[in-house]
């Protein structure tokens, strides 16, 4: 335990220089720093990491230099120690993570942990030509997994806290009490060095490259999450090749297609193909570099209507700055083959001093391209602060803006929405 | 090399294509088919799964009709308000969510009879109650007596042809109806209990059979016998209505039986004036079968009590309902989406109708463990039907004046499922005033465009029928099979009605 909290300060002290090894994609069995918004949620996609960029090579960000040198040591000491035992399927050299956590390992291992994310949320809108508020508080998470290895086999369990009926539905457990359901448990092997196969009820492809991209999950999920265009998981099988020395990887997972909150109701099956790309990660200074882009052909319910997605992004993934833009077309949305709709993600973090987190997200939604005023504009800023680690609290700010055809299509939203929230990531 | 490529190239799409195609019977179906049959079988998957063999009567019976079919699919219509811009409007206004009925097609309003024995026409369905944008509603109600007035005079095409040509005027005469009450509620004007058919003949009917069927209750004779065992009254089993074959009481499982008095007592609690509990004593309960379109897979039960007296002929027919949810997205801040089904059927009822006992015998309660609704079963409580809309009561005239009285009822509703949320009915007629005739136009518009596009969804929902079968295409589970005392309830009826 203690071998693994030391693990975790030095990743923390490594993402400060330029997270370019925090950064890569993580397994979800994987130890993740400890500094919860700024890194990757346990949903996070299955590629495996390997050969990252040399931690030693990355440049300190300001104000972190002592725990780069840190870092960078330990990294070295790491690979150095005699009693590290090497696990089979990783170089000798490795800093991907899952080789690094077997250190003191025999071949079982067990990787818990939990995400807490609650707030308090202050709503405003115009009803009826007044101004209406209302207020509550929420929990918009509460994971807690436990994943397992035993060489190159591994798994995981997912548990997430839900209220038990959505969207105006009366009839859930008790009342509307929170439940607790499965969101993730698969079984994976890790083939040779770079490939990672998955089944079971696992995380998609695309949707974690973009909260990773951010960062802060905690504020708020993905555009393409809220736009409808994707689920986080859903039951089927993934097989993930990571490319050599953290270039990213490429995917292609096989889903039934309904997400992970309903029961499969066709015969078709949705296939993703997913890739996110570090260009330039041979350069030190350029490694966060991240472009990404997906294709998922589906069809959904019982009259299998088209469900294609297209994604596409850029992003920078530095410590000290995480933004960029993605893109998500959807080629039948809501049951309709023939509507499409897309939706532009935009976010920005800036962590300017190690307290200290700034963020922004603007989405725009076209709900369908052939109505002109079907869209909505969502704007965020949120300031937070990382009062102890691993929990923090935010501030943030909404503003929701809808076209006239939006407005009619989606009553009584709000305009304007303050929220104070605190994020807790154990792991 | 490149020959190689191509064939694992088109080899690869063709598995693509296996993966993600649609089946046969999928493909033969176009791109609005299958957003009907998502959308159907979506509302309606959990009763698809453990009771399969309701859904297939639903279906049989929404496809054996363009009303029924209208009737059964109310969310399509909701589907359609959010993602087909069926409700986009130059009267639209954010936050305008009264509290109302939802599914205010013309068959959801009736006659009901208050403590006082005055007959009145109220909102006699409220399965769907809750806040919904003002518009959607009536034009729910506008397309619903366009499509009514297409369903019309089944057997006279002369009549159907008068009417169909009317049609855009009767659904403006709902609109205008509607624009008219709201103005004049919110100039202060009074609520008006709709006690008479003025001069609206399909309304009259209803008074006149309802006043005719309240002193004879024939609904005794029909449905119950005298038991020449114990001397008291008892409930028919099998078919029951020769009109209706597919009305049918069946026997309840004992343990539902053993439930019910807990079930009657809860349900007296709830009522607006509770009759001594001597009324709710049981004497016969049985399993019914064959009413309703949208609900017809619910649960129901005829539950007989014994009325004021002991004596038989003022013996009581409740009818029982499961409650399910109302459809509605719990648009604006919590309100009754947010409570259990009983109470926004409670809270619906009490502050919509006219007095809170319009019906007085209308409560809620629970049977093991099931959210139900209970409320009396009298021949009098005559409902307005699409097939009565014939001859005299078939008239483009006479489909005109009904939609202009259930244009102004359904005002009332806006006015008064508004007053918990203040400046909801003001707002609404500033709105309307902008341009009452155009808001008239508008409203008749979209009923007649949307009464087409009804229209072509009731083919499209046979095809789908024939492609998907009556389960709409989901998959059958055997883990999806109920307990057998609950299996009991889901089963279909044991005898056919002869």
């Amino acid at each position: 335990m203690k071998a693994r909290a030391s693990l975790v300060v030095l990743l923390v002290a490594t993402s400060l220089g330029g997270e370019a090894l925090a950064d890569e994609p993580t397994a979800p069995d994987a130890v993740e720093p400890a500094s919860p918004s700024s890194n990757p949620p346990p949903s996070s996609p299955p590629p495996p990491a390997p050969a990252a960029p040399k931690v030693e090579a990355q440049p300190p960000a300001a104000g972190a230099a002592a725990a780069e040198s840190k870092s960078a040591a330990g990294a070295r000491e790491a690979t150095a120690d005699p009693k590290l035992s090497v696990k089979p399927g990783c170089p000798p050299d490795s800093t991907e993570e899952r080789c690094k956590t077997v250190v003191h390992d025999p071949k079982l291992r067990f990787d818990p942990g939990l995400t807490v994310y609650a707030q308090y949320g202050l709503g405003l809108r115009k009803d009826a030509g007044k101004t209406q508020w209302f207020h509550e508080f929420e929990l918009t998470r509460a994971h807690a997994w436990l994943g397992a290895s035993w060489g190159d086999a591994h798994a995981r369990v997912l548990l997430e806290a839900v209220r038990s009926a959505s969207e105006g539905a009366l009839l859930g457990v008790g009342g509307d009490s929170f439940v607790v359901r499965v969101r993730e448990a698969y079984a994976g092997y890790r083939l040779f060095r770079y490939i990672d196969v998955r089944a079971g009820l696992l995380p998609t492809l695309t949707i974690p490259i973009v909260e990773r991209s951010w960062g802060l999950r905690a504020v708020n999920p993905s555009g393409i999450e809220r736009a409808g265009f994707g689920s986080p998981a859903d039951l089927g099988a993934t097989i993930v090749g990571s490319f050599p020395k953290g270039f990213g990887f490429i995917g292609v997972g096989g889903y039934n297609g309904e997400g992970y909150t309903r029961r499969e109701l066709n015969r078709g099956k949705n296939v993703e193909v997913a890739t996110e790309v570090h260009p330039l990660a041979h350069i030190p200074l350029a490694a966060p570099l991240s472009v990404f882009a997906s294709y998922q052909s589906g069809s959904s319910g019982t009259g299998s209507a088209q469900a294609n997605r297209i994604h596409a992004g850029i992003a920078w993934q530095g410590g000290l700055i995480r933004g960029g833009a993605a893109f998500g077309y959807a080629l039948g949305v809501a049951d309709k083959g023939s509507q499409n709709a897309y939706e532009i993600d935009s976010f920005v973090k800036v962590t300017p001093i190690d307290l200290l987190v700034l963020g922004a997200d603007v989405t725009y939604w076209k709900r369908d391209t052939r109505v002109a005023t079907d869209q909505l504009l969502l704007v965020t800023a949120t300031v937070g602060v990382h009062v102890v680690n691993p929990f923090s609290a935010y501030f943030a700010f909404d503003h929701q803006s809808l076209g006239d055809a939006a407005r009619a299509a989606l009553p009584s939203q709000d305009q304007y929405r303050f929220r104070l929230i605190a994020a807790m990531e154990l792991q | 090399m490149s020959r190689s490529l191509l064939l694992i190239v088109s080899r690869s799409v063709l598995a693509l294509g296996v993966l993600t195609g649609a089946s046969c019977e999928q493909a033969a179906l176009d791109d609005r088919s299958r957003t009907i049959a998502n959308v159907l079988s979506r509302a309606d998957e959990s009763f698809i799964r453990d009771r399969p063999a309701l859904s297939r009567d639903k279906y049989e019976l929404m496809a054996s009709s363009r009303f029924e079919f209208y009737r059964g699919s109310f969310a399509l219509f909701l589907h359609d308000a959010e993602h087909e811009g069926s409700t986009t409007s130059a009267f639209a206004q954010d936050g305008l969510l009264p509290l109302g009925i939802g599914d205010t097609h013309p068959e959801n309003f009736g006659i009901v009879r208050a403590s006082d024995g005055s007959f009145a026409i109220e909102p006699n369905d409220f399965d769907a109650a809750d806040r919904y944008p003002y518009l959607w509603e009536l034009r729910r109600l506008c397309t619903g007596l366009v499509v009514a007035a297409r369903s019309s005079n089944p057997d006279d095409p002369e009549a159907l042809a008068l009417v169909r040509a009317a049609e855009r005027d009767i659904a403006r005469s709902a609109a205008s109806g509607y624009s008219e009450s709201i103005a004049l509620l919110a100039a202060g004007g009074e609520k008006v209990r709709v006690t008479d058919g003025g001069d609206a003949p399909n309304l009259v009917d209803l008074f006149d059979r309802a006043v005719r069927d309240a002193a004879a209750r024939p609904e005794l004779d029909a449905s119950t016998v005298i038991d020449d065992a114990t001397g008291r009254r008892r409930l028919r089993r099998g078919g029951y209505d020769p009109a209706d074959p597919h009305k049918i009481f069946d026997d309840l499982p004992k343990t539902v039986l053993e439930a019910l008095p807990a079930t009657l007592t809860e349900y007296r609690a709830s009522l607006v004036s509770p009759p001594q509990a001597a009324y709710f004593r049981l004497l016969d309960a049985a399993r019914s079968y064959g009413s309703g379109v949208a609900s017809l897979a619910k649960i129901r039960m005829a539950v007989l009590v014994e009325g004021p007296t002991d004596a038989h002929d003022d013996d009581v027919i409740l009818e029982l309902k499961e409650l399910g949810e109302s459809g509605a997205k719990g648009w604006g801040e919590p309100s009754v989406s947010a409570d259990d089904p009983g109470a926004r059927i409670l809270s619906s009822t009490r502050t919509l109708w006219a007095r809170p006992d319009a019906e007085p015998l209308w409560g809620t309660s629970h049977m093991l463990g099931l959210s139900v609704q209970l409320k009396g079963d009298f021949d009098a409580y005559k409902g307005l039907k699409v097939a009565r809309m014939v001859k005299s009561r078939g008239t483009p005239e006479a489909l005109e004046t009904t939609a202009h009285a259930l244009g102004g009822l359904l005002a009332r509703l806006h006015a008064a499922g508004g007053r918990a949320y203040p400046g909801t009915l003001t707002a609404i007629a500033a709105t309307i005033a902008k341009n009452p005739t155009r808001f008239a136009d508008e409203q008749a518009d979209a009923a007649v465009r949307y009464a087409d596009v009804v229209e072509g969804d009731f083919v499209r929902f046979q095809r789908v029928l024939a492609a998907l079968g009556p389960r709409l295409g989901v998959p059958e589970d055997a883990a999806d099979q109920p307990s057998p005392d609950v299996a009991a309830l889901y089963a279909p009826p044991k005898e056919e009605s002869p």
